[in-house]
C-alpha cells in the first residue's frame, strides 16, 4: 500500500478518534459541572456540536475533492508515468501539457481522421448559449403575458401547462426523434436547441417571481402611455434580473451537461456535429494507459467552464436551488 | 341590390371592428405568449400524441410506408410475452434500475441530511464547505465519469495502485461495476438534495427548539420530533425527485461500463432502462421505434404514478395546515367569546 496514503489515512483516523475522546471528556465534565471556567471551557460548553461539525466537514471535504484533484493532476501527467508508475499523483518526470496537445491532434483509430475538437467546443457553446437566451426571452414574454395581461383562459392555460410537467421526458423522447426527422432537422444542432424552448419549469419559476412584482408599478407605467414591450424591457426586466440570471444559469448548465439527447440526435457517423459531452463520452470508451491522460484532459475541457461559472455565481446557484425546494 | 350592398358594408364594418377589438384586447397577449406556446405545443404536446399513435404501429422511421398496424401488440409484447427478447430485456433493465434506486435513494437522502445538519451548525468556513460539497453536482457526468474511470481502472487505475490491490472493477464482476456506478452517483448525485434540505433546516422556527427544550426534549428525540416534521415537505420533494431522477440513470453507466461487463447470462449486466432505450434507438434497426415508444410510455406511466403519489402526499399536508389554521381561528373565536 502506498506510504503517503497510509500516513494520511492514519492521520484522518487519529483526528476522528481524538474528536470522539474529546467529546466524551467534555460531555462527562459537563454532566459533573466541572468544565473549566476559562475561554476554552466556555467554548466547549456552548459550541461542542459546532466543533464536531467543523472537524467532520473538514475530513469529509478532503476526501470529497480527491477525484477532482486526480482529474486535474492526471490531465498533466505523462503517458510514461501512467504506464510505468501508475498511481502517482505527482509524477516523477514532472508535469506536462502533452495530453492537451494530444487531445487537439487525436485521430480516429478507424478512419484516421482528426477529431474536430474545437468544433465540439463551438457546438456546445452555440447550443447552450442560444437555447438559454431564446428560452429566457420566450419564457419571459410568456410569463409577462400570463401575469400582467388579462385575457380569457390564462389560468386554464397555465394550469394545463403545469399538468404536462408530470409527463417525464422519456415518454416523449422517441416520438420527438420522429418529430425531428419529419421537420428535417435531425442530425443538426437545431434539434438540440428547439425542443427545450417549450419547457414549462423555467416559465413557472419566472412567473412565480413576476407575481411578486407590485401590479401598481405596471399600471402606472401603462398610465404613462408605455407600450407592453416597453414595460417589459424597462420595468420588468430590470426588476426581474435575478430570476432571469438564475434561470439562465440552470438552462446553460443543463444544456452544456446534457449527454443522452445529443448522443441520440447527432449519431455516431459525423464527429464534426458532436457537442463536447458526446465527444468526450465517445473518447472515454477506450480505456488503455495511452488514453487515460487524454481522457482526463478532455474531461477538464468540459468541466472547467462549468467550474468557473460555479465559482463566480455559486451563491446565486445555491439560492436558486434552495428556493426551488422551499417554495415548490 | 342597394340594400344588400349596404348590409354588406355594415357587416364588413361590424366584422372589422370586432376583429380590431379582439386584436386590441388579445393581440398583444397573443404576441407575447405565442413564441413559447408554439414551441410548447410542437415539442411537448404533439410528441405525446404522436408517441401514443406510434406505439400502436410497427413504426419505421426511415420509410413510413412500411408502417404496420399492431394495435396494442407492442404493449402486450412488453408486458406479457415472457419468451420475447424485448420483454426479457425491458424487465431486466427495469429490475436493475429499480434495485439501484432502492439502494441509492436512501443514501442520497441520509448523507445530505447529515451534511446539512453539520452545515447548519455554522462552523467556521461553512460557506466554503457548502460550495465544495455541492461542486461535483454541477460537473458534467461525462467529465466525472472519466475521472472515475481513471480512478477505478484495472492495470493503471489510481485506487488499485494506492491500496495495492488488483481488482478489475469495471469489467469482471457486475456487482463491482455497480459499486463504482453507485460511488459515482453518490459523488455527484445528491448536491441538490443537500442544498434543499439545508435551506429547509435554516427555515425551521427557532422557537420550536426552545419550546422543545423547555419540555425537556433534547438530542435524538428533538431531531425526530421537531426537526424532521418541520422539514417534511423538503424531504418528500427530495425523495421523489431522486427516485424519478434515477429512473433516468444513463450517463454514469454509459461512461463507466457502457452496460458491460459481459456475463454468462447477459451481454449487458449493468444495463439501466434509459441505456436500453438509447441502445435500441441507436441500434440501426429503423422499425423498432413503435416498440421503443411503447416502452417509453410504460416507463412514463410508472413515473407518472410515482409523481401522483407525491402530489397526493403534499396535498394532504396542505389540507392539514388548512385544518389546523381553521382550528386555531376557532380557538381564537371561542377565546374572545369567553372574555
Amino acid at each position: 500500500m502506498n506510504k503517503f496514503l497510509m500516513a494520511s489515512l492514519i492521520i484522518l483516523g487519529t483526528i476522528l478518534v481524538l474528536m470522539v475522546v474529546l467529546d466524551a471528556v467534555v460531555l462527562s465534565l459537563k454532566k459533573r459541572k466541572k468544565l473549566p471556567a476559562n475561554r476554552i471551557g466556555r467554548y466547549f460548553q456552548q459550541n461542542l456540536f459546532k466543533f464536531n461539525a467543523f472537524v467532520f466537514l473538514l475530513i469529509f471535504c478532503i476526501i470529497w475533492v480527491i477525484p477532482l484533484i486526480v482529474g486535474v493532476l492526471g490531465s498533466f501527467t505523462s503517458q510514461y508515468t501512467f504506464e510505468y508508475h501508475p498511481g502517482q499523483l505527482i509524477p516523477e518526470d514532472g508535469f506536462t501539457v502533452d495530453n492537451y496537445k494530444h487531445f487537439f491532434n487525436y485521430r480516429n483509430s478507424a478512419s484516421g481522421e482528426r477529431y474536430p475538437v474545437e468544433r465540439w467546443m463551438l457546438n456546445s457553446f452555440i447550443v447552450s448559449a442560444s437555447s438559454t437566451l431564446l428560452y429566457l426571452l420566450f419564457a419571459g414574454l410568456s410569463a409577462y403575458a400570463l401575469v400582467f395581461m388579462k385575457f380569457k383562459f390564462r389560468n386554464v392555460l397555465f394550469t394545463f401547462m403545469l399538468f404536462t410537467m408530470v409527463i417525464p421526458g422519456v415518454a416523449t423522447m422517441t416520438p420527438q426523434i420522429a418529430n425531428m426527422a419529419n421537420l428535417g432537422i435531425s442530425r443538426s444542432l437545431l434539434a438540440l436547441i428547439l425542443p427545450g424552448l417549450g419547457g414549462v419549469g423555467g416559465l413557472y419559476l419566472i412567473r412565480q417571481f413576476f407575481l411578486g412584482i407590485p401590479k401598481d408599478l405596471i399600471e402606472s407605467a401603462r398610465m404613462d402611455g408605455a407600450s407592453d414591450f416597453r414595460i417589459f424591457l424597462k420595468v420588468v426586466l430590470p426588476v426581474g434580473k435575478s430570476v432571469f440570471f438564475v434561470q439562465g444559469l440552470f438552462c446553460f448548465m443543463g444544456s452544456w451537461n446534457d449527454l443522452l439527447w445529443p448522443q441520440i440526435i447527432l449519431g455516431t457517423s459525423d464527429p464534426s456535429l458532436w457537442t463536447l459531452q458526446v465527444g468526450i463520452a465517445a473518447l472515454s470508451q477506450s480505456k488503455t494507459a495511452n488514453t487515460i491522460g487524454l481522457n482526463l484532459a478532455s474531461a477538464m475541457f468540459s468541466a472547467v467552464p462549468i467550474i468557473l461559472l460555479y465559482i463566480f455565481t455559486q451563491n446565486r446557484i445555491i439560492e436558486g436551488v434552495a428556493a426551488s425546494g422551499v417554495k415548490g | 341590390m342597394n340594400e344588400q350592398k349596404l348590409t354588406t358594408v355594415g357587416e364588413y364594418a361590424y366584422k372589422q371592428s370586432r376583429t380590431r377589438d379582439f386584436l386590441k384586447r388579445y393581440g398583444m397577449a397573443l404576441v407575447f405568449i405565442a413564441p413559447h406556446l408554439i414551441f410548447f405545443l410542437a415539442f411537448c404536446i404533439y410528441p405525446l400524441i404522436y408517441g401514443i399513435i406510434m406505439s400502436l404501429f410497427k413504426y419505421n422511421i426511415a420509410d413510413p410506408s412500411q408502417n404496420e398496424w399492431r394495435g396494442f401488440g407492442n404493449f402486450i409484447t412488453i408486458l406479457f410475452r415472457a419468451d420475447n427478447i424485448y420483454h426479457k430485456e425491458f424487465w431486466y433493465a427495469m429490475g436493475n434500475t429499480a434495485l439501484f434506486a432502492v439502494v441509492v435513494v436512501p443514501l442520497s437522502i441520509i448523507i445530505p441530511l447529515f451534511m446539512a445538519i453539520c452545515i447548519n451548525a455554522k462552523p467556521k468556513g461553512y460557506k466554503l464547505f457548502r460550495s465544495l460539497i455541492y461542486l461535483p453536482s454541477v460537473l458534467p457526468v461525462s467529465a466525472s465519469g472519466v475521472i472515475f474511470t481513471a480512478l477505478f481502472g484495472f492495470l493503471f487505475g489510481y485506487i488499485n495502485q494506492w491500496f495495492g490491490v488488483s481488482i478489475d472493477w469495471l469489467n469482471s464482476n457486475p456487482m463491482l461495476a455497480w459499486l463504482v456506478i453507485l460511488l459515482l452517483c453518490l459523488w455527484g448525485g445528491w448536491g441538490g438534495n443537500f442544498i434543499i434540505l439545508n435551506a429547509g433546516l435554516k427555515n425551521v422556527d427557532k422557537s420550536l427548539y426552545e419550546a422543545a427544550a423547555v419540555d425537556g426534549c433534547t438530542g435524538m428525540r428533538r431531531a425526530l420530533a421537531v426537526t424532521l416534521p418541520a422539514i417534511k415537505q423538503q424531504m418528500v420533494l427530495c425523495i421523489f425527485n431522486t427516485i424519478i431522477g434515477y429512473f433516468g440513470l444513463y450517463g454514469q453507466i454509459y461512461v463507466l461500463t457502457n452496460a458491460g461487463p459481459i456475463t454468462d447470462s447477459t451481454n449487458h449486466a449493468t444495463m439501466s432502462i434509459m441505456w436500453y432505450i438509447q441502445n435500441l434507438i441507436n441500434s440501426g434497426n429503423y422499425s423498432v421505434y413503435g416498440m421503443v415508444s411503447a416502452m417509453g410510455l410504460i416507463l412514463g406511466i410508472i413515473i407518472g404514478i410515482i409523481t401522483a403519489i407525491q402530489l397526493i402526499i403534499t396535498r394532504e399536508r396542505k389540507s392539514g395546515t388548512k385544518r389546523s389554521n381553521e382550528f386555531a381561528e376557532y380557538l381564537k373565536a371561542r377565546g374572545s367569546a369567553n372574555e
